[in-house]
């Protein structure tokens, strides 16, 4: 039986798709569990979630028009939205999450019918069940998709790493920082078009509707057991990948979807997490 | 704490050896039949075979001109003018993501009396090839084998 | 040794062009401790946001002179989040040795980073995490983080909330002691009594201001300012 497994997972590695979908979903994972940590230390994760409906609805006109490699409508429309959250989050009469919520349903909404009416796709079913839940999205990349998701992780682990002590600083304590200087405005607002960034990203792996677990379950899996914003870090990298790899190839290997496969594995490692910081805490679960 | 690394380096490190353990063997198999097979999807199904189909679509260069088998549905489309489409339908579990590739049988018949019947299980075996219709590139298998399963008596 | 600092002008606080506060006036040179006191609601934070540029004055002008607008050491009333917040005592120290433009910290901030643990006492729970401190032991990690911001000046809004008796005479033993080793001192207290034992100016925010030294504020009789006019 074993040797069986091995040559079924040995033909599924050989083929380039596979390969592709490996690639992408560790760069992806990455990305997501580095952004997460802030997001959720902010109490920023409605943002995530908002966001990710925006880019359903994005995705919904791209899919009407016809295009062939969608992230280049989908990137500049999500980032523009998350400037706007943002700053609109903070000025607006309304609190900032009634707004989110109306914007994330809106496009939800309005996404679902433009997809009804106008897109010209052989399976409409299929488009919307990919774009909402990540079936089989992130194994039928085209090669322009592959190489964008590349570069932005890319660029997106670049910045983290020498915004690190800034991002520590404006997630810690805004007043401080602003006291000593720092441009909160900008640093906020680079966090806002980073999450935009991977939240597009995102949305190959685990479709738009899962997202918010592939970039809030690291970091509160690894604040169960972790004492330094570092090992946060860290832990919810290591969360992250394991998750998303043991996810998407139980996905391949027993024919489930991608999406909900990686985010069934957090739920269970998120728990394992949760006994483990109890006990370590010194109280039994 | 440090044990919770080591655990988890084990662990990405068992994953990471399970890429790398087997040689990159071909996933053909050579089939009794003459003609030598390039890419042979019958270990392929749900939505792994409907992924690789969608991929062969999406990148014709690398797939035309090579013989390709998979198993599928079959199926029929009605075109313009009386013209049928002959098509192995492939999808996951839930019929969510399906899609289908044509193909036109040995000896080139158009005719649905030589197809086989629409729903039945068959495993098809030819060549890619691109061609133009209108304004449209579209892709089909030629010189196609078809092999009819039987229905499984319950 | 007394160098100006800082200098308030008829400034008048709020937002949005809602006057919260009016005509406020004051001087602080190197070297003195000021507390402001108040009212709740008087508009002490207000003062102390726009002191550190996080808010405009809707009128009035505030002059730097020794002391530039991000040469200022500030301790915030803290959130809830921060105080559950997962950092290493260290972590949040040396975040105080942030500066536009530099994006890896220095040895030298390193080195501070560790005078500061000495200096305040914290060498006792430094590689303890943040969230698993008590109150007393946050504040003074937050008091050495705003010491690496800055040798010239610190603001304080609040410092002692929520701590018990012995640990606020701590705070306020410490504080005092970085005041007499140079640094000035600007308080926000709700504490009268402590204000007068410490400071060597009073601020007083409210329908009635008031600046000067202690002993003139005494003379006044705080208790005159607080409940005339209502």
């Amino acid at each position: 039986m074993n040797i069986e497994f091995l040559e079924t997972l040995n033909l599924y590695m050989n083929l380039p798709f596979v390969q592709n979908a490996i690639i992408v979903a560790i760069l992806i994972s990455l990305c997501s569990s580095l952004l997460g940590v802030t997001l959720v230390l902010k109490r920023f994760s409605f943002i995530g979630d908002g966001l990710s409906h925006v880019a359903f609805g994005a995705m919904a006109i791209a899919m009407a028009l016809n295009f062939v490699d969608k992230m280049f409508l989908l990137l500049p429309i999500t980032i523009i939205s998350a400037i706007l959250l943002l700053k609109s989050g903070r000025k607006a009469k309304m609190s900032g999450d009634a707004q989110i919520a109306l914007v994330s349903v809106g496009a939800l909404a309005l996404g679902y019918l433009i997809i009804n009416r106008f897109s010209k796709s052989a399976n409409i079913s299929a488009d919307v069940c990919t774009t909402l839940f990540g079936s089989t999205s992130i194994l039928t990349l085209t090669k322009t998709e592959v190489n964008v998701c590349i570069i932005l992780s890319v660029v997106v682990v670049i910045v983290y790493i020498l915004f690190y002590n800034k991002i520590f600083a404006v997630t810690f304590d805004e007043n401080f920082a602003k006291g000593i200087g720092l441009n909160t405005e900008f640093y906020n607002l680079l966090i806002a078009i980073v999450i935009a960034v991977i939240i597009v990203l995102a949305m190959n792996l685990v479709g738009s509707l899962l997202i918010s677990a592939l970039i809030i379950f690291p970091a509160i899996s690894a604040m169960q057991i972790c004492r330094s914003f570092k090992q946060v870090t860290i832990c919810a990298i290591i969360y992250s990948l394991v998750t998303t790899i043991l996810g998407l190839m139980g996905a391949i290997i027993f024919d489930t979807p991608v999406g909900s496969t990686i985010v069934v594995v957090e739920i269970v490692i998120f728990i394992i997490f949760y006994i483990l910081g109890k006990i370590k805490g010194g109280i039994v679960a | 704490m440090k044990k919770i690394y080591l655990m988890f380096l084990s662990l990405i490190m068992v994953i990471v050896m399970s890429f790398n353990a087997c040689a990159a063997a071909n996933a053909t198999r050579a089939t009794k039949k003459e003609e030598k097979i390039d890419y042979d999807l019958v270990q392929l199904k749900g939505q792994m075979l409907y992924s690789q189909v969608v991929n062969i679509m999406e990148d014709p260069d690398t797939y035309v001109g090579k013989r390709v088998r998979l198993i599928g549905n079959m199926g029929i489309i009605d075109g313009a003018d009386n013209k049928k489409y002959f098509i192995v339908n492939v999808g996951d579990v839930t019929s969510c993501c399906t899609t289908g590739l044509e193909f036109v049988i040995k000896g080139g018949s158009d005719k649905v009396e030589d197809y086989p019947e629409v729903g039945k299980k068959v495993r098809v075996n030819g060549v890619l090839e691109s061609y133009k219709e209108g304004t449209q590139t579209y892709l089909h298998l030629v010189d196609t084998d078809v092999y009819v399963y039987k229905d499984k008596k319950k | 040794m007394n160098g100006f600092q800082i200098s308030c002008k008829n400034l008048n606080l709020g937002y949005d062009n809602h006057v919260v506060a009016k005509n406020i006036n004051f001087e602080v040179n190197a070297g003195d401790y000021l507390c402001i006191v108040g009212e709740n609601g008087s508009g002490k934070s207000t003062l102390v946001k726009t002191l550190l540029s996080l808010n405009k004055p809707v009128s009035g002008e505030i002059i730097f002179g020794d002391v530039k607008r991000n040469e200022i050491g500030y301790l915030p009333q803290q959130t809830i989040i921060q105080k559950d917040f997962p950092a290493s005592v260290r972590e949040i120290i040396i975040s105080g040795c942030q500066k536009p433009f530099k994006p890896f910290y220095t040895k030298n901030d390193y080195k501070r980073c560790e005078e500061n643990i000495e200096r305040l006492n914290i060498t006792s729970f430094v590689k303890k995490s943040y969230r698993d401190l008590s109150g007393g032991q946050q504040q003074r990690v937050l008091l050495a983080r705003a010491l690496c911001a800055t040798e010239k000046m610190l603001l304080l809004d609040e410092p002692v909330a929520g701590l018990d008796p012995i640990v606020t005479e701590e705070m306020y033993n410490i504080i005092e002691k970085l005041n007499r080793e140079g640094i000035t001192i600007i308080m926000i207290s709700h504490d009268i009594k402590s204000a007068l034992k410490y400071a060597n100016k009073i601020l007083h925010v409210g329908p009635n201001v008031f600046f000067g030294s202690k002993d003139e504020y005494l003379k006044l009789g705080h208790g005159n300012l607080v409940f005339s006019n209502k």
